[in-house]
This record gives structure tokens, sequence and C-alpha cells, in this order.
């Protein structure tokens, strides 16, 4: 019955478009497709229109939505909402003023708590898409980043995950002996070295003021001796052999398999991990978490962790940017947040999103967040593009043997130089 | 005279007219326009650019060591295919244009690559370099070499290499086809005339074979010149420039600029220089390989 | 005649040896390629080279609900179907103008067809989106075909018109003198005589276009358009966020069987081809 009534009435409907355009909006979302799918978003839009009936949601998406989306950018006919995923150069989008400042709205109240919007997100992963003072990529699921080991294998030698690089120089050396490569990594995409080792090791030497200024472009900053540290660390277990055999023509799946079907013990990744891995981990496999070992006497606290958020824009030339945004915000409510970190197994950047019954994987990698003195993420990779390819490379070849820790920092300061010195770049 | 003339004029145009204004407007408009945008400074996601004049390309020619090492890149990918590519597909046409038992069969089979797209023989070779279990290192192991077995596509020394080979597996059949259609049409009496001179079959080949495939030949070297230069998917998914730009073709380069680092600008910049190089190698070749055509 | 008969004897066996080994390098991997399309992915890591240990055909229905390949192939089968007629169409006649036709201006046209081929194509895309959205030919096959035909017009002329210019002109003026128009003259004489060049143009327009990705990902945004490259990448990048070889190598045997079928059948017809211009001379 109610069947025949949504007919007839959309057979009205046709009948009289005026009629349709005074009372139903219809907002466009476009999503990227990665490993969450389209299904919450589409439920979330059932939700909202049901809050909303004069509101009527388009969602769609592909895994490589920001293709579509760069052209249409050009051509100012957009989306009213996107998460345009992680191949758009979001930020240039926000130079070029085609990002809808979100400073009123996140003023407004939250959909579902006594508090402002914008007081509902985890504070640093807000901050990040702040440009000149005013609020422009929000952050919606966040991943913290770190080590991964394989539990079972752990525990039959009876190894315990390192909490020092001295611990982990030790470690190696037992994996090592049992044939199994101890590190292996994503060697084709080489941010994940970045994050996985380099990063974290300048800041374990130097304090995360070492990384801030290599960020803010400091003279000097990337081939100062946190960063020198690092890339010796790097160099050091290139060269005793703890990193797997080929790792550098491996991309992130493949490198992952060698994890999951216990060919090597650890591998740095993100906590997507499980998602992106889910079909192929075999029957009875366990893996957890750490962050990444740090120096026995380091400059910094061991507790920074790193964290990184999936960003959704509102385009300035939407044609119903008040309802793009008012969506976004009802679905970053606490109680959506909840849903979407138990539906997706990820975690959110609403904060009390994760009082909920974690899936197993997430337990300790939220329990770092909630404990970290500090979080940081290579924000500079998203600022600085042609700097941040030039670090990738620097970083390939000082672990493809092809160059000196020395080297490799210097190549690091040239590329920061350059973009320092180029008045065409914004900087941050 | 001038009636024929006028009547050819008009021919002329309507054979042409219907090509002119499909290139014209699709392809030849929007080229030029990607020309101008040379002098611009575009991220490429706005109508907003900056004329900047020749600036790109001063910054491409002498502030830009990566552009240099793509270069270097692309030659070698054209010179390895051509020294390869063209022998052998001479070959493999001139025996299977032969009287050979099952010519069509092998010729049907060496244009497979061909039939698949570009992904999967990119995601195929992948396989067969992988380093814990690619076929390449299990072949050199079981025939005590297993020293040798590396990380192929992640070794600085034998990326690009193994990239190009795998152009060549793929392409391939391909020229062997094309070069085939030629010496297929050559008519055989020009080979009995040849053998009642007693000439040897080298002989036959050389002074038959190759003089009436001749602009076949050009065609293939051409062809050649725009795949090798233009280099792009294979590439891209098999080790995206890397390592360490080891394996960075122009177009490659070309893609980066544009859509990963948001400098249209400099991208189309580059595609200019790109289609210039295009253009000269290619005159060049043109102009060595001249020859009297035959007539058949 | 039998000099050369005999160098084929002669070098059979050694011959027959080289064909064979090539066509294994070529034929192993796509051997290989159906035998992982058969097994999970943790099979294939685990025994890359070996045959399946449990066949999974479920891949296949995994790849054809993520892919959409049935749907793909038939909009890629129109498109190359269209596209390659028009293109052969309107190239053979400009290259026929330029072959055998005296007109001003005749060399200038032809260098630009020509110099059309060392564009990359990426260059002047974005140029051609704003253009094809202006005139309603974006999304819709009208513009995908049209730019394909403008896209390949470069070397289709090139190809034909060296074609043409090796056919005799006297024929042509034989029929001029028998009362045919040129139009005539070009359909019924010069054109089934170019078929050896049209044929080797068809052959390169084919795997072009059945392949192109760029163009149709910019001009093509709905889905129930999307042609096969399209819906390839797409089983690409799901494969680089789930991890599900098996549905990926699936996919690409489901795109790869029916265009070698296509293939397998096209072949006949490019042998009749090559017989015909190895006939008239």
């Amino acid at each position: 019955m109610a069947v025949i009534c949504i007919f007839a009435l959309s057979g009205c409907a046709k009948k009289k478009p005026s009629a349709v355009n005074s009372d139903k909006i219809e907002i466009e979302v476009a999503v990227f497709q990665g490993g969450y799918g389209l299904d919450f978003f589409e439920k979330a839009a059932r939700e909202y229109e049901k809050l909303h009936p004069n509101v009527k949601i388009k969602v769609w998406g592909n895994p490589r939505i920001w293709e579509q989306l760069r052209t249409r950018f050009v051509a100012g006919d957009v989306p009213d909402l996107c998460w345009p995923g992680w191949g758009m150069d979001s930020w240039a989008l926000v130079y070029d003023g085609k990002v809808m400042e979100m400073d009123k709205y996140l003023n407004q109240k939250a959909y579902d708590q006594n508090l402002k919007w914008k007081d509902t997100f985890l504070p640093d992963l807000l901050e990040k898409g702040k440009y000149r003072g005013h609020y422009y990529i929000l952050p919606f699921n966040n991943n913290v980043f770190g080590w991964w080991y394989n539990v079972n294998l752990f525990e039959k030698h009876g190894w315990k995950p390192p909490k020092t690089y001295e611990e982990l120089l030790k470690l190696c050396e037992q994996i090592k002996k049992t044939g199994i490569a101890p590190i292996t990594y994503q060697g084709k995409y080489p941010a994940y070295m970045i994050r996985g080792f380099l990063i974290p090791w300048a800041i374990s030497a130097g304090g995360l003021e070492a990384f801030e200024a290599a960020q803010k472009l400091e003279p000097g900053a990337w081939k100062s001796p946190a960063f020198l540290k690092a890339a010796r660390m790097m160099a050091e277990l290139r060269d005793k052999g703890y990193f797997q055999k080929g790792a550098m023509g491996m991309d992130h799946t493949g490198a992952q398999m060698e994890f999951v079907l216990g060919r090597a013990a650890m591998i740095p990744c993100g906590t997507w991990l499980r998602s992106e891995m889910q079909k192929q981990i075999p029957p009875g496999f366990r893996m957890a978490y750490f962050n990444p070992p740090v120096l026995a006497n380091g400059k910094g606290d061991p507790s920074i962790t790193q964290a990184s958020a999936e960003t959704w824009i509102v385009p300035k030339e939407a044609k119903h940017p008040d309802i793009g945004a008012d969506f976004f915000r009802f679905m970053t409510s606490l109680k959506m947040a909840k849903r979407f970190v138990q539906e997706k197994q990820t975690l959110m950047s609403i904060k009390g999103s994760d009082r909920v019954k974690l899936p197993p994987d997430l337990v300790l990698p939220a329990r770092y967040l909630r404990s970290a003195k500090a979080t940081w993420d290579a924000e500079f990779s998203d600022w600085y593009k042609a700097m941040n390819k030039e670090i990738e490379a620097a970083v390939a070849a000082l672990l493809a043997g092809e160059i000196s820790p020395e080297e490799c920092c210097e190549r690091m300061e040239r590329a920061a130089e350059e973009t320092r010195n180029d008045p065409s770049i914004p900087k941050h | 005279m001038t009636l024929n003339k006028h009547h050819k004029l008009k021919a002329a145009v309507v054979f042409l007219a219907p090509a002119l204004a499909l290139y014209g407007m699709f392809f030849v408009v929007p080229m030029l326009q990607a020309f101008y945008v040379a002098l611009f400074r575009w991220r490429g996601v706005s109508i907003a650019k900056q004329f900047v004049g020749i600036e790109n390309f001063r910054k491409l020619f002498t502030g830009d060591p990566v552009f240099w090492q793509c270069l270097s890149h692309n030659l070698m990918f054209l010179i390895v295919s051509f020294l390869i590519v063209i022998p052998l597909s001479l070959f493999f046409a001139s025996v299977l244009a032969g009287h050979i038992r099952a010519a069509e069969v092998y010729r049907g089979v060496f244009l497979f690559p061909n039939v698949i797209s570009i992904v999967a023989v990119a995601a195929l070779w992948s396989f067969v370099y992988h380093p814990t279990f690619g076929i390449l290192n299990s072949l050199l192991k079981s025939i005590g070499l297993g020293r040798l077995a590396t990380g192929w596509l992640g070794e600085p020394r034998y990326a690009l290499l193994c990239v190009i080979i795998t152009s060549i597996w793929y392409s391939l059949g391909f020229y062997i086809v094309l070069l085939l259609a030629g010496i297929k049409s050559i008519p055989t009496y020009f080979y009995e005339a040849s053998a009642l001179d007693g000439a040897s079959s080298w002989q036959s080949f050389r002074h038959v074979t190759i003089p009436l495939v001749w602009e076949i030949l050009k065609l293939a070297v051409i062809y050649l010149i725009i795949h090798t230069l233009n280099i792009f998917g294979l590439v891209w998914v098999m080790t995206e420039g890397g390592p360490n730009y080891h394996t960075e073709t122009l177009l490659t380069y070309l893609y980066r600029q544009a859509f990963v680092q948001s400098n249209f600008g400099y991208a189309t910049a580059l595609g200019v220089v790109v289609f210039a190089l295009i253009l000269g190698v290619s005159l060049v070749a043109g102009r060595l390989m001249r020859r009297e055509t035959v007539e058949l | 005649m039998r000099t050369y008969l005999r160098m084929c004897k002669a070098t059979s066996a050694l011959t027959h040896g080289i064909l064979l080994l090539y066509s294994v390098i070529v034929a192993y991997p796509m051997i290989w390629l159906l035998l992982a399309s058969l097994k999970s992915s943790r099979d294939l890591f685990e025994n890359p080279w070996g045959i399946p240990v449990n066949p999974q055909f479920v891949n296949f229905a995994n790849a054809w609900t993520k892919a959409g390949i049935g749907r793909y192939f038939l909009n890629s089968v129109f498109v190359t179907a269209v596209s390659m007629f028009f293109i052969l169409l309107i190239g053979s006649m400009a290259a026929y103008a330029l072959a055998k036709l005296v007109f001003p201006g005749r060399g200038l046209i032809h260098a630009s067809f020509t110099s059309g081929m060392m564009f990359p194509v990426f260059l002047g895309i974005v140029p051609l989106f704003l253009l094809l959205r202006r005139l309603g030919m974006w999304d819709n096959y009208l513009g995908l075909i049209t730019a394909y035909v403008a896209y390949s017009l470069s070397f289709t002329i090139f190809v034909l018109t060296g074609f043409f210019r090796q056919l005799p002109s006297e024929l042509a003026e034989a029929g001029l003198i028998d009362g045919c128009s040129e139009y005539s003259v070009f359909l019924r004489i010069m054109l089934p005589l170019a078929k050896p060049g049209l044929i080797a143009a068809g052959i390169f327009n084919f795997f072009g276009i059945w392949n192109e990705y760029p163009l149709a990902l910019v001009i093509i945004a709905s889905e129930n358009l999307r042609t096969l490259p399209l819906g390839i990448a797409n089983l690409l990048m799901v494969q680089h966020y789930e991890t599900d070889w098996g549905a990926l190598f699936a996919g690409l045997v489901m795109v790869m069987l029916p265009t070698l079928v296509v293939y397998l059948i096209f072949q006949r017809h490019i042998t009749e081809g090559l017989t015909a211009g190895a006939l008239k001379g």
C-alpha cells in the first residue's frame, strides 16, 4: 500500500515540477569509495531526509572520484558536499577559493550534544584544516599510524613488541635467525616509510619541535641532528638486513600480504590495515598495534602518536552549501560517529566516539591516542607536494642503499629550501 | 583543364571537410588552448591562472634535474626498444610470411598481449618480478643462479630495464603483424626473380624484402618513437616512476605535475616539450630513412 | 620461389624452435592469468605458479558485480564500432584527397594532420572537457565518439595516405574517363584497393579505442555509460583497498576472453585483407 502511495505521489510530482522545486531541494554528496563503501552514507542520507522532508540527498561515489571532481571543479559545477579522497589536492582547492569557509557552521550547536559543533572534534585533527585563521577542510574518520606485529609469531617465540630502538635491534637479530624477515614495508609508496620510520625517529631524537621546524621549512631543519639520527637508524636496519629483501619492490598490498602470511614479523601501517586485508587474513591470525620503538634516551615523549584524518569539504560554488554542511554536521553527531566506528571499524575524529565496544584491532590504537601527550601528522605531504615527492625519493634512495644518511638529509633540505624560496607556493 | 582543376578542388573540399572540421574543432583547438596554458601558472582546479610567460619552460630546462632524468629514461626506452623490436619483428614477420606450418596460429598468439589491457599486463609482470615468489626469481633459483635473485622493480639498477622488457613483450606482436602485412603484399615473383639470379635467402631478404617494406618499416619506427616517448600506463601501474625516479618517464612526470602536484601550467609546458621532441625525433628518423618509394 | 622455400625448409627446425619458444613466452603469462583468476589471494601468494588448490569461481561473480563487466563490455563494443566506422570513413576520404587530388594547401593540411600524432593525449583534455560541456556533448556517446574520431584522425590519415599514394593513379583516371565522378571513383575503385591499408588502420584504432582510458574518464560520468577500461580501473582501485587479487584477475580474464574472441574473428579479416593486398601486385 505504501508503495502505491509513493508511486501515486511521485506521479503527481512529475506532473507538477514547479511544486517539486518549491518543497524538495536535491543536494549532491560525492563520496570517495575506498574501503568503507557507500552504504553508511546512503543510510545516513535516508535518515536525514526523514528529519528534513524537504531535502533529497543523492549520494554517489567511486574509487577514483577525484579524477571526475577535478574537472567539475574547473567547470564550477560541483556537489554540495564531498569527500574527495586522497587523490585530490584539497589545499589547491582552498588556495583557489573553491572551498567554503566553515567557521560560521562550526559555531553552530552540535547535532546531539550541548556543545558548539567545533568543540565536538578532536582539536588536533580539526586544526589541520585551518588556513590563515579560517576552517576549510573538516576531519571525519581518522587513522592512527604506527607499527603492527604478528601476535602468534611473537607468542610462539616468546618475543615482546619492542618499546625502544635498542630493544628493536636485539629483537630483529633474534627474528632474523628464524629465517623470518623482521620488518617489511610498502616500498612502492615511500609515504609508509616516512610515516613509519623517518619522522617518528626524528621526533624521538629531537622532540616534536624538530619535526615542527621541518614542517615549517625552517632553514636546516630537514638536515638537523634529529633527522640525521633518524636516517642513520634506517640505514642501520638496512645494513643489518632487518628489512625484508625486496620490500622496495612491493606495493602496499604485496608487503601486507607478506605480513599476514607470516613471512615478515612487523610492518608499519595505519589502522585501516585490517579492513584492507580482511579477505586475506588466514583464520587464527592475530595482529596488534604498537607505537614505533623510540630511542631509550630520546628527547621526544614516547607517548607521541601519529593521527591523521580523512577529510571532507563543502565546495564554495555548491548550490546548497548550507544543507551540505548541515548533512555533514548530522553525520558527525556523536550517535552517527559511534555508529561509523562500529560499522566500519575505524576511529572517528569526534570526541567520545571511541566509547563503544571497539573491534580488537582498534583497542590499542585508541588507547595510545587517548594517552598521547601530543599527536602529529605528516601535513607537509599535503601542503608541499613537490617537496614531499623529493623527500619520498630521498627516503627510497636511502633504503635502496643508493645514498648515505647524510646525502639523504642534504637532499631533503634542498627540497625544503626550494619550496621555501618559491613565492608561488602558499605557506602554512 | 580548368574545368578539371575546379572539379578536383571541389572534390577535395568535400573529401576533406568532415575530417578538417572534427579534427580542427575537437583536437587542434583544445591543443592550442593547452599551448596557451603553458604560459601560465595554473593549479588546474579552477579557472584562476596567472600569466608567467616562458617561466615554465625556463624552469623546465634550467632548474629541473628530474626532467633530464625522465628524458634519459625515455631515450633509453626508445633505444633499447628499437634495437630489440625492429630486428625481432622483421625476423618473425619474414619467417611467418614464408610457407611455414601453423603460421596463422603463431601470428594469432603473438598478438595476444595487445588484446589484454595494459592494467592486466602490468599486474601480470609485477608478479613475474615479485621479490619473494616471482617467476623470475624462481627460475633463477632453479638453474642455480639464486644469488642473482633480487627485488627487481625495487632495485635502482634493474627497475627501468624490467619495465622496458615488459613494454617490448606487450608491443612486439603489433610490430610483427604490421610488418607481416607489408611483406605479404610483396608479389612472389620478386622472390622468384631474385632466386633466378641466384640470390641467397639473406640476399633476397636484403634486396627484396627490406626495400619493399621500407615504407612500413618507417611507419613502424615512427610508431615506436611515439610509443616510447609517450609511455605512461605501464610505468604508472608497475612502479609509479619509482624507486627514487629510476623509472620516471616524461609522461608519468607530466601526470604527477598536473594531477598530483597541481602544477597544470608546468605540466602543459612539459607536454609541449614532449610534443616538440616527438616531432623532432620523428622528422630526423624520417629523414634518415628516406628512400625512393618502390612502386609496385 | 624454390630457393625461398628451401630456405624455409633448411632452417625450419630452428625457426620452429624459436617460434615455439616465443609463443611460450607470450602465452604462459596469459595462462598464468587464467589460473590466477581461479585462486584465492592467499593461494595466489603461497602457490603462485601452481594449479589452483580449490578453484574459486566466486571470483568471477565478485568481479562481475564490482566491475560491471557485462554492461561495460557492450558499451565498449558500441563505442568502438561506431567510432571505427567514422574514423575509417572520414579518414579514408581525407587521405584519398591528400594522396591523389591536386589542390592548393595540400602539403600544409597533410602536415597539420600528421603532426597531431605527436601530441600527448593529456594535453588537451581540460579544454576539450570545457568545450564538450558547452556543446552539451559531455557525459554522452556523441561527445565520446566525436572525441575518439577527432583524436584518431591524425594517425589514420597518416597511414592511409601512404596506402593511397601507392595505388596507381591510372586506375582513377581510367574511371574518370569512363564517366565516373570523383566520388564513385573513390568509393568503387580506390577504397576497395586500399583495403589492406584500411585493415592496418583498423587494427591500430581498434586497440587504441578499446583500451582508451583518459578521454573516457573525463567525458563519461554516468555509471551506465562507462566503458571497459573504466571498469578495469575501478577494479584495480578496489583491489588497492580490499586486496582481492582473485577478483581483479577474474575481471581481467572476463575482459580478455571476449576480446580474444572478437580478435580471432577479426583476424580472419586481416588474413583476407592481406591476401587481397598480396594478390593485387
